[in-house]
């Protein structure tokens, strides 16, 4: 006779086990095909050339400090780290291995943050784990790199944040916190977010970094406003910098600047809330409501009905656990803090997104979006599980629709990123004729050296041509 | 127990699927076998309609030539087969980007040869192609397009 507890524990195990080796499967087959994805040129070959103009990590830093509208020094100290790291060779090595290594962590400590306990919870983490990787915003981490993907950075960053929270603590826990929010805020502008995790969750009593740690991210969060705004005065973005998408239609610069430039907010407004339905509801994509205007169009294809109905399921349990929380008032259960901290950091991140709305931006809200699915899903499963037998083949056949959704999404990671591939090959055919055209091909035998290289490497990349795949995959995975 | 398992295998068994079905994707890849990478191999048309410039510039740069016809296969440009060489499959695709690659990638063309080609491209009213085809006119050409016919149905 095995006790109780010895029992309840092996299931336990079991049950991470089990979802830790699909996310192991999972993160492997993404990380593959982000190996074989060629370096890209599209704002990457720039960074590149002036990672190897430049004579060191230092300089390459306290150069990107006087650029204006943004502050974000680390990423090209990183970018020129890596280039070095590559010895002159190994770009792609350096960077796609960079790439993939960064998306295994990612996948990782999305797992490690789930509280699976049983194998009903085992279940949910098993779908989590696919509205994680199905949704669009996981896209985001994966078909482009600037040579590196820095939403994945801050991605990766946000969810160790995260997990520092659910630790015993200590001070190198907060140290810990502290480098992180450091890393992460002089990368990318969303890097800010760490202070809004840790801060959320230890309001929520997940104190794995104390108060005396979070005293000291607010110093730091406190410390880069000050240098940026007051010491470097890097200001902010122009409503004139990017192309943005304004509900049915795309808008260049000049035409936001004509309609906005009197009253910015409603241009504001638009890409907070457009962000925030873009995670909630796959729709809109980078500020334009495609499938709306697919639909308008008469020609919507598989593929926006299968993200925009997965997403609006998904999103309905949440509510419905949402509402049978408020309705009991129960106390909190670990997941259920988590499912808060998601609620903050999508509205977090969607008011970062201000300025600009794109997937990318949003992606790590797309995080935690499949953080709180974990917790509905959970929540779901055991209200069912508690009720009768028709409630529960009722609830069963309702998850059985919703998972095959969301795994069909995403199963196409795959099928984008190796469209990604070749658009990214064919961008190196082409290099020579656009760069001379523009008048920005180099001159000096270093940049042609490291060009031809690079486009040597990618020229010989065996990259399948999507257009002789089965036509059902363009249809139900989009691009 | 019954209705746990019940709703666990409802939520978790197409995850699950996904899950067996990538382990066997990554095992065909140690071989050398991934399903979703692996090329099917193309000739210069085939890849110039295809609109796969990365092959065509390595195709040429390994010696061949875009002058020469070459079989394109059923249902991957028309119905039928179709003999023409990768000048003449950019311009039956409609892809003025793969002409440009393909003109800046080989020899440039004779007066005879660039006639052919703009001829061709006139008669599909593309363009495009036009505007790159004028870029790489030789200096002796002049257009003369009576007897042109596409050499594709």
């Amino acid at each position: 006779m095995i006790p109780a507890g010895v029992e309840t524990a092996r299931e336990t195990n079991r049950s991470r086990a089990a979802v830790l080796l699909l996310a192991g499967v999972l993160a492997a087959a993404i990380a593959f095909d982000l190996w074989r994805m060629p370096v890209q040129v599209t704002d990457s070959l720039s960074e590149l050339l002036d990672a190897q103009a430049s004579p060191s990590i230092a300089s390459s830093f306290s150069h990107a400090l006087t650029t204006t509208a943004y502050l974000r020094p680390l990423r090209i100290a990183q970018i020129k780290a890596l280039f070095d790291l590559a010895g002159g060779e190994h770009y792609r090595l350096a960077y796609r291995g960079f790439h993939a290594l960064l998306i295994v962590l990612l996948i990782w400590l999305f797992v490690r943050a789930l509280p699976i306990e049983s194998p009903l919870d085992a279940a949910a983490a098993a779908l989590a784990l696919t509205v994680f990787t199905g949704l669009h915003t996981f896209l985001g981490f994966l078909r482009e790199a600037f040579p590196i993907n820095h939403f994945l950075e801050i991605a990766v960053l946000v969810m160790g944040a995260l997990n520092l929270t659910l630790s015993r603590g200590g001070w190198l826990i907060d140290l810990l916190a502290g480098i992180m929010f450091t890393c992460a805020a002089l990368t990318l502008e969303s890097g800010v977010l760490i202070w809004i995790v840790i801060a959320t969750a230890w309001i929520l009593g997940l104190r794995g970094v104390s108060a005396r740690g979070l005293v000291f991210l607010t110093a730091l969060l406190a410390g880069y406003f000050v240098l940026r705004f007051w010491y470097l005065d890097t200001g902010l973005p122009s409503l004139t910098e990017r192309t943005s998408g304004f509900f049915l239609e795309r808008l260049e610069p000049r035409e936001i600047q004509q309609r906005f430039g009197d009253r910015r907010f409603v241009f504001y407004a638009y890409n907070v809330g457009a962000s925030l339905l873009s995670v909630l509801f796959s729709e809109p994509r980078d500020g334009l409501f495609v499938a709306t205007r697919a639909w308008r169009q008469g020609d919507v294809h598989p593929h926006a009905y299968l993200t925009v109905l997965s997403s609006l399921a998904m999103t309905t349990v949440m509510g419905w656990a949402a509402l049978a929380w408020l309705r009991t008032r129960a106390p909190l259960t670990r997941s259920g803090r988590l499912a808060v901290v998601a609620i903050v950091v999508l509205a977090a991140n969607a008011a970062l997104s201000f300025s600009y709305t794109k997937d990318d931006i949003i992606a790590v809200a797309g995080v935690f979006y499949a953080i709180a699915a974990f917790a509905a899903l959970r929540s779901m499963l055991q209200v069912a599980q508690a009720g009768g037998v028709m409630r529960s083949v009722v609830v069963a056949a309702a998850m059985l629709a919703l998972a095959s959704a969301w795994t069909m999404r995403s199963s196409g990671v795959h099928h984008v990123m190796n469209e990604h591939a070749f658009r990214a090959r064919n961008d190196w055919a082409e290099l020579p004729i656009r760069w001379q055209q523009e008048g920005r091909w180099p001159k000096d035998a270093a940049s042609l050296a490291l060009i031809e290289r690079l486009r040597d490497a990618a020229l010989d990349a065996d990259v399948p041509n999507p257009q002789m795949a089965p036509e059902w995959r363009g249809l139900w995975y989009g691009d | 127990m019954v209705r746990r398992l019940i709703l666990v295998v409802a939520s978790a068994a197409p995850a699950a699927l996904l899950g067996v079905m990538t382990a066997g994707m990554l095992l065909r890849a140690v071989f050398g076998a991934h399903p979703l990478w692996r090329s099917e191999p193309v000739n210069l048309s085939e890849a110039a309609a295809l609109r796969d410039q990365a092959t065509v510039v390595q195709l040429i740069r390994r010696g061949e030539d875009p002058y020469q016809r070459r079989e394109v296969r059923a249902d991957l440009l028309f119905n039928d087969r179709a003999e023409l060489t990768a000048f003449e499959a950019a311009i039956a695709a409609g892809r003025a980007e793969v002409m440009e690659v393909i003109l800046f990638a080989s020899r440039r063309p004779a007066p005879a040869e660039w006639n052919q080609l703009r001829c061709l491209s006139k008669l599909e009213e593309a363009d495009d192609i036009d505007e790159v085809l004028e870029r790489y006119k030789p200096e002796s050409a002049v257009l003369e397009c009576s007897g042109v016919t596409r050499p594709w149905k």
